[in-house]
């Protein structure tokens, strides 16, 4: 993915640079002289702890040395300052020090790299505040087009029926009543015929709007004894859609008023285009005579996506962002995440979002990572006896062997694993984690957490089997 | 020997962007807070456990994006209209006080559509990620479901030791280095417990009136 002609790994790279450190090419002379010092009297844990991320400024006379946190500096000045200072004037006599905060979080947004707004749709565009809800038509979200529905077997009388509307100036039905659970594509295929209509025939009036918002605006226009300037709007409009009517269910004035709204556009022959979670009949908490009429024109309902859909509409969506989505990873999503369209698309949004964000690229594993908390049925809280448990399955040793003063390779290893895995997947101390290992000490839990780290660090086989144990265990 | 009896005053949380501390453990977090106005979508859910940081982090996105900050409570008291009118950027923390109130989920439905209508952006926080939710609407269960969700992990060694410190110094206790890293492996590895025992330490130093060391550590930690 790239933005603005940054490949994704520059622009992450340089993100993690400005929270982590700085460039050092305006770094004082003998900055790196005072660095090793501070190595070499500190140690090396101390000095990762502290000064890796010093940033240095100035020059050898004065220098700044600036640290990410105020806290960091305030702590750093406090502690270490003194010595910091004797150790610069043994390198430059006279040599003054300063500290401050390099501040890297708040950068004001227009300094912020832009992405590019075709890879990332449905970005705010400008400043879309100018009287929020005041006026009758919305914007519209520029995704939702004809050209970007993908039709199938279960959307595609809906989808011919709005086709339909869209490019008639008569009414052919009326109302048009689009129904189906969430996130099937009911907006979407109303913004669309909005758009078309707007392209196509521009001197037709469209409105818009959520059967919310139309209750809003009328409640106001009660409020503010305006009701004449409500009506108003919907009279010289051509093609009226309401979105979500189901919202104005027992809401009885509200209801009222679109009655009367609904009736004056259909005996002036203008389009109405109706959306609900329901068909007609079914709407809850709606009045009679209102249910009947939304039901007299076309009622077209849009089912759950099949499978082949939704591997579809997935492929349409990765070449609209301009990803590169394996197959493999484009079927583990259309076979898991059959719920909606709406969260089947989120999905894919959030796995590119993280891809470019920590430039990582899509794969099944990482794919798996980022939308753990959708895949994974339950969060319960992993302990340690199952901990030990799997692992001594998956090694093929006693579950006694776990608390064992046994030492042999064959049992130590895979409880030092046990150990490491404990630490990771669970909350306990340290000197818990050893109790449970049959009485041993938090430093042996140290030491296995250590040793599985070098492992892994030079094994690769080693490290993909302690992950599959960590993937297993967290179900 | 008389021991005094601490008064309870309270101490300031640091809470600006200088304050807060990255690691591994929050840098996605993080990262994604610092891309706004970037996002891809309306909504971003941050979530991790009480204590995490997630309060912190939207506080610095509030700063940012001159956004207001809401409580479920002022969602069951407004119109969404009017939560928006002098604000397009909004955050709810512990959002997941929503679920199974019909209202208020009706609520943060409609505030989330008319934030997409005029391009604004709402930040939830919450300890689980909304698909733990119990979210009983399902048009704002899916909307919430499709939004990224950056989870702030358990902290690490790394983290836990920042924070220690942090806790420390937001009450002006002056401890070691050596009685920090004595605490971090000793403790259940939660910034909750942390807090408690930082809130002990500080307790025991100031009816003692002693400083902390590691034998005071040693003792309460036992």
């Amino acid at each position: 993915m790239k933005i603005e002609g940054k490949t994704a790994e520059a622009f992450v790279s340089e993100v993690s640079q400005d929270i982590v450190s700085h460039t050092l090419h305006e770094a004082p002379e003998s900055w790196p002289a005072l660095r090793q010092a501070l190595r070499e009297h500190f140690g090396e844990t101390a000095y990762r702890r502290w000064f890796e991320n010093l940033h240095a400024s100035g020059n050898d006379d004065v220098m700044t040395l600036k640290l990410p946190t105020r806290f960091m500096r305030d702590w750093v000045e406090a502690h270490y300052g003194d010595t910091i200072r004797t150790l610069w004037r043994q390198l430059i006599r006279n040599g003054r020090i300063e500290f401050g905060v390099s501040a890297p979080i708040l950068k004001k947004p227009d300094a912020a790299p832009a992405l590019n707004p075709a890879a990332m749709p449905g970005m705010p565009a400008g400043d879309a505040l100018a009287a929020p809800l005041a006026a009758g038509e919305c914007d519209l979200d520029p995704r939702f087009t004809f050209d970007n529905f993908v039709v199938g077997k279960p959307n595609e009388l809906a989808y011919a029926a709005a086709r339909r509307v869209a490019d008639s100036d008569t009414p052919g039905f009326n109302p048009l009543f689009l129904y189906g659970g969430v996130g099937l594509g009911k907006t979407h295929l109303m913004h669309a015929i909005a758009w078309h209509i707007r392209r196509h025939y521009p001197q037709r009036r469209v409105i818009y709007m959520s059967a919310e918002k139309f209750m809003y605006q009328f409640v106001r226009a009660l409020r503010y004894k305006d009701t004449v300037a409500f009506k108003d709007q919907f009279r010289s409009v051509d093609v009226l859609m309401i979105d979500d009517v189901q919202f104005i269910g027992g809401k009885d004035t509200t209801q009222e008023e679109f009655f009367h709204t609904f009736n004056a556009l259909v005996d002036r022959n203008r389009q109405v285009i109706i959306s609900a979670d329901k068909s007609p009949q079914d709407l809850d908490r709606m009045e009679e005579r209102l249910r009947s009429r939304l039901g007299w024109g076309l009622v077209a309902d849009l089912h759950p996506a099949t499978y082949e859909l939704r591997l579809g509409i997935l492929h349409a969506k990765a070449e609209k962002l301009g990803c590169q989505v394996p197959d493999k990873v484009m079927e583990f999503l259309a076979h898991k995440i059959t719920s909606n369209v709406r969260e089947l698309e989120g999905a894919l949004n959030r796995i590119a979002a993280h891809a470019q964000l920590v430039g990582r690229t899509i794969s099944l594993e990482m794919t798996q990572d980022v939308l753990a908390d959708l895949l994974r049925a339950n969060d319960r809280r992993i302990t340690i006896d199952e901990i030990q448990k799997k692992v001594a399955e998956h090694y093929n040793i006693r579950l006694s062997d776990m608390h064992s003063a046994r030492r042999a390779r064959q049992v130590a290893r895979p409880r030092q694993v046990a150990m490491y895995l404990a630490k990771q997947l669970t909350p306990r101390s340290l000197p818990e984690i050893g109790r449970k290992f049959g009485g041993r000490d938090h430093t042996t839990v140290i030491h296995a957490v250590r040793k599985i780290e070098e492992l892994s660090a030079y094994d690769a086989a080693f490290k993909e089997d302690v992950e599959l144990l960590r993937r297993l265990l967290q179900g | 020997m008389t021991q005094q009896i601490p008064l309870p005053l309270p101490h300031k949380v640091a809470m600006s962007a200088d304050d807060f501390v990255v690691t591994s453990s929050n840098q996605e977090a993080t990262m994604w807070i610092q891309q706004w106005p970037q996002w891809p979508s309306v909504c971003s859910v941050i979530h991790g456990p009480s204590g995490s940081g997630k309060t912190h982090l939207m506080h610095m996105w509030l700063a940012k994006s001159h956004g207001k900050a809401l409580t479920s409570h002022d969602l069951l008291r407004n119109e969404p209209g009017a939560l928006i009118m002098s604000n397009r950027n909004i955050a709810i923390d512990d959002a997941q006080q929503i679920a199974t109130n019909p209202v208020a989920e009706e609520a943060l439905f409609h505030l989330y559509n008319a934030l997409k209508e005029t391009g604004g952006s709402l930040l939830l926080t919450a300890e689980k990620p909304p698909a733990k939710w119990p979210v009983q609407l399902a048009d704002l269960r899916s909307r919430l479901n499709a939004a990224p969700a950056l989870g702030i992990h358990a902290p690490d060694d790394e983290l836990l030791t920042m924070l220690l410190i942090k806790q420390f110094h937001d009450r002006q206790i002056d401890v070691g280095m050596d009685v920090v890293t004595y605490i971090v492996p000793r403790i259940e590895r939660t910034t909750q417990a942390l807090r408690e025992v930082v809130n002990k330490l500080d307790q025991a130093a100031l009816s003692e009136s002693r400083g902390i060391t590691i034998a005071l550590a040693r003792r309460l930690l036992s």
